[in-house]
């Protein structure tokens, strides 16, 4: 962090001793540019303060994200004309067939071939996240927790997927607990269950270790055959820079999808 | 099914669902009518976004209902927040002639009340990284250094006060590139 935003975070949070205080006053008062910079920093927190709009924003810029990726606006002309007849015409059924047609297209080209087998791709490539990640970390969970994470370590999955359950909820700690149960649910069999989770975590604003959920995510929708979501999800791994499953989900989509 | 009030609701609620429904229908229009209108890309993303913020801002007051059909109310706070921008008296006064006189009158109510430059603010939280958004989340929520620490799993506190800092500096370096608000502070 730059000394001049360290001095603003000071400035702004009150921390500042009287002397530097005045001294930083005065140099708002001369150098505009730094007026500008104190001023956008106010403004964040006045801006980011409603947490519905903050929330709504969000999801808008994810929204948005995700229908530049799949562009299957309703062509102007087309949805001008449906709303002016208050009837389907030519041009309309123009554009219902060339999505009908890029759909076909798509589920044809996102169907492995027969020998390809996306359970058994599962079975051989899913295990468990890490538990070894846990282990410096005990100090900094409540009892119970720590008791699932324990199970969970040792292998234990039906057990911490019951203990964590009782964590789901926790304002605090439910994010950690739905992350290890969700695998825990895998790692047992339960992958119906463990997809609903991922569900909600690929959506959450409070996931943690996103890049784990993106994977692991895309693991149980192919053990469960929805191969649209499965491939959604590893072209999303494969897109981000530097992500931590890049390999295995290049691996995927070769395997299954080329 | 998609009706008036399914889209209406949908937004009043925040719908993830009804809002795609939204993109898919009518963003493309809207978008075509300000690249018409010598903005670009990006700006008809940002109008198209803003709009449906006063929208979804309006429906949290109690007693606020739209009268008009759903796309004739978007489309006119599109066109509004645009015109607005443009600063084009020419254009303003061909819409006024052409629609209706109250209905543009409660949109430019509508639009004059939003804050622009706090939607710019959110808009650019919005494009930052989950993690970033995490961070700034959990401090705007009043948590403390060590709790931050815990739920993101950072080494220590230290560390959290780095990760805040670069996230905000993110922040308003965007905020400061940012088109609009370049306009808005000359």
């Amino acid at each position: 962090m730059s000394e001049l935003h360290e001095q603003i975070e000071r400035y702004l949070t009150g921390k500042m001793p009287e002397s530097e205080h005045s001294a930083f006053k005065e140099r708002l008062k001369q150098e505009a540019d730094l007026a500008k910079e104190v001023e956008i920093y106010q403004g964040i927190d006045g801006a980011l303060s409603n947490k519905n709009l903050r929330d709504f924003s969000v999801m808008l810029e994810e929204v948005k994200k995700e229908h530049q990726r799949t562009n299957i606006s309703v062509p102007a002309e087309a949805a001008v004309d449906h709303q002016k007849n208050g009837t389907f015409n030519l041009k309309t059924w123009y554009a219902i067939a060339a999505v009908i047609s890029l759909m076909v297209i798509a589920s044809i080209t996102l169907w492995p071939t027969e020998q390809e087998n996306p359970a058994q791709w599962y079975q051989e490539n899913f295990s468990p996240y890490p538990a070894q990640a846990l282990r410096n970390l005990d100090d900094r969970y409540p009892d119970g927790l720590a008791d699932a994470l324990t199970a969970y370590r040792q292998k234990e999955y039906t057990q911490a997927a019951e203990i964590l359950l009782t964590w789901q909820n926790d304002s605090i700690q439910g994010p950690l607990a739905i992350f290890y149960r969700a695998n825990a649910l895998m790692a047992s069999g339960d992958v119906e269950a463990a997809v609903s989770l991922w569900e909600n975590q690929l959506t959450s604003e409070e996931t943690v270790f996103t890049q784990s959920v993106q994977w692991y995510a895309a693991l149980a929708y192919l053990s469960r055959n929805n191969l649209i979501e499965a491939r959604k999800l590893a072209l999303q791994i494969v897109s981000t820079p530097q992500h931590a499953y890049k390999t295995e989900a290049e691996k995927l989509l070769n395997d299954l999808f080329d | 099914m998609l009706t008036e009030e399914f889209l209406k609701e949908g937004l009043r609620r925040g719908d993830r669902k009804v809002i795609q429904e939204i993109y898919t229908l009518y963003h493309g229009r809207i978008a075509s009518w300000v690249v018409q209108n010598t903005g670009s890309q990006s700006d008809a993303e940002d109008v198209f976004q803003d709009a449906l913020t006063i929208i979804y801002q309006k429906t949290q007051e109690q007693d606020f209902f739209i009268q008009y059909k759903f796309y004739t109310y978007l489309f006119s706070i599109c066109r509004n927040l645009w015109l607005k921008r443009l600063r084009d008296d020419r254009l303003r006064q061909a819409r006024t002639e052409n629609e209706l006189v109250e209905l543009a009158e409660e949109v430019d109510h509508f639009i004059d009340e939003f804050d622009v430059k706090q939607q710019i603010f959110r808009r650019k939280f919005a494009q930052l990284g989950k993690k970033c958004r995490r961070i700034i989340e959990l401090s705007l929520q009043g948590k403390g250094l060590g709790e931050i620490a815990a739920l993101m799993a950072l080494e220590d506190e230290r560390r959290v006060t780095k990760q805040k800092s670069y996230c905000k500096q993110k922040l308003a370096k965007l905020v400061k590139e940012d088109s609009l608000y370049k306009e808005l502070k000359a």
